[in-house]
């Protein structure tokens, strides 16, 4: 709300500022810089593009209606909604690097005023002519270009100042004008500032990624230059720290999370085709699938028919925002629990991945066995049918690894793949099927590639999960037993779920769901025997 | 954010909100629901520059003046000393060169025997337009269709006028057309101007109906008369003939014209709200030995 206001007051001072003194300069070549229009670009390479298309309609409208206009009504709210809508589409280029984003303000600029000349021309054309717009339009496009930076900084600047991440994950409605939902979920206001103080103060580093010895970390955005390197060594663990949760980025090669990203973690750069990466590294202690990945095993064959969903209850969803303070939201937004096709916080559909960040994905796949390896890239571990999106490997110092739920994303829909990958790497695979007999069924088609598999159990109980509630998806598998334990196949079914925390601290005893239906397993820990 | 439905459906929506606004406003442009929202918006906005021109005025002016003291600082500490001085006083706030152009004001308008409303220019258009906001609005009597008076010569009409402020068509704008009298032939003709251009920076383009006229550089200009004085009162000097324009095949006589008001200065103007009753002729005009060729 705040950061609609200064957005509102930022506005009204450029149009005020243009209208009374700008306009009325004599500058050589005749032309003038246009304020509002930089302030328009500016606020949607901040605000995304859905802000800068209010933004620009807004800006263009008071334009039109301001006392001294007698254009046609509606000319520069046309213009400025475009360029609005097209910085925020470009919007991540702010955080990939400086240059960049400046190229992309002075672009947008020119663009706008050749827009904006290109409607008068054409409505206006017994008044204004050809000849007038060719005089005047390249020394108001060069004005332009020449302030361009210089509004960019300020707006950049005080968006940090008011706790806006420049990168924050697309998607998140946080950031936007009218926005309301906080950046961080139950923590609010809080966790979003100081997401966005941590990103002022690291961002810079990341800016020229030669800054950073460990490349692992992509470059982070324009804005950081504005506070500086660090100097001290805690100063330097504390930003990379930081960039950790700015970026979502593993702190070390291979170093990776499962589960939700925590809030304000930025979705790094996509990972370059070729770039060759270690093995996975889970955290054995977390509680994490990945930590049977010691134990090799082969690819469960699996032909499921249904998809499985997987995701944590709502009590474990529960304990673990209470635990983690607001700061790592977990899984679902509630608000966006009827948008499927809005990313949750969990997933991102596109690039958020840095490099040195596995993909998980959920779902059972085609018979090949689900979760495919791409080879040449960072393997992806899909869980599931790409019903759910991606998972996500942190470092561990985010906080335990879990299994996120993920929003439902039905441009995923369809059997996530796993292919050979790697040899080394480990699979996990999250089967479902009826023609799963048993839990997991393990077959070990490769040697030395573990994998681990969750066997999906009959159609029926898949069936349960209600298809309305698809952003707390779920996992179950009606398969029970452990895959080191045969007997268990007889064992009544049973619903695995992944829990988010440690160990079962998380579970404090009052808020155990009663009545259980179903028995909470947990990878990792005891409880479930054969998968820890 | 990916490109959602939603945001699409707004771009949408903005899209054809903004292009029905420019159909509607394109096929006519005092269409009631526009003047409606022109007339609150323009209050609203036109307030807000009225609330901040006394700080952005001297800016504005400092800035558009040009000749800024550099270098002699003591001549620039003594002005500002001079200006705060004048304010603490309470005399006015109105600088030198506002003075001079007051009184020039005065002494043209009082010499045609026009009632005039002093007025500021607090805002400037934007883009190609060439249009000024001043700080009198309806509330001043100021209407639409009123002649507005330079200090030295005519600055153009007012086109729109909300409650405190008002907007003028400059005669400097390229869809300005002002009915002008020869000095002493009393030949009919009009004069537009060239919009924003470097070309003919700060002139006007005269047409005389009658292509035989012969026309001579220092000729000089009067508004001529309209009807009931709208928007044109009579006698207002417009400006001097600069260049004669001899084109074959033109059906007018055509020349440059030189105005008497700088439109990139104008700075105090006044507002023509009630005349003398009698057209002064060509009593108003400077003496032609000053006049500016």
């Amino acid at each position: 709300m705040r950061r609609v206001a200064v957005a509102v007051a930022a506005l009204a001072a450029a149009l005020l500022i243009q209208l009374t003194i700008v306009n009325g300069l004599v500058l050589p070549g005749g032309g003038t810089p246009d304020l509002v229009l930089l302030c328009v670009i500016a606020l949607a390479l901040v605000g995304g593009r859905r802000g800068g298309l209010i933004a620009g309609f807004g800006a263009g409208l008071a334009i039109d209606l301001a006392p001294p206009a007698s254009q046609l009504l509606g000319q520069y709210a046309l213009v400025f909604c475009l360029v609005g809508y097209c910085c925020g589409r470009l919007r991540f280029t702010l955080r990939r690097s400086a240059a960049l984003a400046l190229a992309v303000a002075a672009m947008a600029a020119a663009v706008g005023e050749a827009l904006a000349a290109g409607i008068t021309l054409a409505l206006d054309s017994p008044d204004v002519t050809w000849a007038t717009v060719v005089q005047l339009l390249p020394s108001s496009v060069l004005y332009d270009v020449v302030l361009s930076p210089l509004v960019l900084f300020v707006v950049v600047r005080v968006a940090l100042a008011l706790g806006a991440g420049v990168g924050e994950p697309a998607g998140s409605p946080a950031l936007e004008l009218g926005g309301s939902a906080g950046p961080a979920g139950a923590a609010g206001e809080g966790a979003a500032r100081r997401v966005g103080l941590a990103g002022a103060g690291r961002v810079g580093l990341a800016v020229c990624g030669s800054l950073r010895p460990a490349g692992d970390v992509a470059a982070a955005g324009a804005v950081g230059w504005l506070s500086g390197p660090a100097k001290s060594r805690q100063a330097r663990r504390a930003q990379d720290r930081r960039i950790a949760l700015l970026t979502g980025a593993a702190q070390r090669k291979g170093d990776v999370w499962v589960g939700s990203r925590p809030a304000g973690v930025r979705p790094a750069d996509p990972v370059p085709a070729g770039r060759k990466t270690g093995p996975v590294r889970l955290n054995p202690g977390a509680g994490v699938a990945g930590s049977a990945a010691a134990v090799s095993r082969p690819a469960a064959r699996v032909v499921p028919q249904r998809p499985v969903r997987l995701g944590l209850a709502d009590q474990q969803r529960r304990s673990r925002r209470a635990r983690s303070g607001g700061l790592i939201r977990s899984g679902a937004d509630r608000s966006g629990a009827g948008r499927p096709d809005r990313d949750g916080h969990g997933v991102d559909r596109h690039g958020l991945f840095g490099s040195g960040v596995r993909r998980i994905s959920f779902g059972s796949g085609n018979p090949v066995g689900a979760g495919r390896l791409s080879p040449g890239r960072l393997s992806p571990v899909r869980l599931g049918p790409g019903w759910l999106g991606p998972g996500r490997l942190s470092p561990g110092r985010l906080g335990p690894g879990r299994l996120g739920p993920g929003r439902l994303s039905p441009g995923r829909l369809g059997p996530g793949r796993l292919s050979p990958g790697r040899p080394g790497v480990p699979r996990i695979s999250f089967a479902g099927g009826s023609e799963l007999v048993g839990a997991g069924r393990v077959s070990r088609s490769r040697p030395g590639i573990p994998s681990i598999a969750f066997g999906g159990g009959s159609l029926r109980r898949a069936g349960r999960m209600s298809p309305g509630r698809p952003a707390a998806p779920r996992f179950r598998s009606e398969s029970s037993s452990s895959v080191r334990n045969p007997a268990a196949r007889s064992r009544p079914r049973k619903t695995a779920r992944f829990g988010i925390g440690r160990s079962s601290v998380l579970h404090l005893p009052g808020l155990r769901r009663a009545g259980g239906r179903s028995t909470v397993w947990r990878i990792g820990s005891t409880r479930t025997k054969g998968y820890s | 954010m990916r490109d959602t439905r939603s945001s699409r459906l707004l771009l949408a929506a903005a899209l054809i909100t903004a292009l029905a606004l420019i159909a509607i406003s394109y096929q006519n442009a005092s269409a009631p629901l526009l003047r409606g929202i022109r007339n609150v918006a323009g209050s609203a906005l036109g307030g807000a520059e009225r609330a901040i021109s006394p700080v952005t005025a001297p800016v504005a002016r400092f800035l558009r003046s040009g000749v800024v003291a550099a270098g002699n600082g003591q001549v620039t500490a003594l002005q500002r000393q001079l200006t705060t001085l004048r304010a603490q006083v309470g005399a006015a706030q109105l600088t030198k060169a506002e003075y001079r152009q007051l009184d020039q004001l005065l002494r043209t308008s009082g010499t045609g025997g026009y009632r005039v409303l002093a007025a500021s220019v607090i805002a400037f258009g934007q883009g190609f337009q060439q249009t000024v906001t001043l700080n009198a609005g309806t509330a001043q009597g100021v209407r639409p269709e009123q002649t507005v008076l330079g200090p030295a010569g005519l600055a153009g009409r007012v086109i729109a006028a909300t409650g405190q402020t008002c907007t003028v068509l400059l005669a400097s704008d390229a869809g300005s057309v002002v009915g002008v009298r020869l000095e002493p032939s009393g030949q009919i003709g009009w004069v537009t101007g060239y919009g924003r251009t470097a070309d003919h920076a700060g002139l006007l383009k005269l047409q005389i109906l009658d292509p035989a006229t012969v026309l001579t550089p220092g000729e000089q200009l009067v508004t001529a008369a309209s009807m009931n004085d709208r928007p044109f009162v009579p006698g207002i000097p417009v400006g001097v003939i600069a260049a004669v324009l001899n084109r074959a095949g033109t059906l007018t006589a055509q020349a440059l014209v030189r105005p008497y008001a700088d439109f990139t200065a104008l700075d105090v103007v006044g507002i023509v709200i009630g005349s003398a009753g009698h057209s002064p002729s060509f009593a108003v005009l400077p003496p032609p030995s000053k006049a500016r060729r």
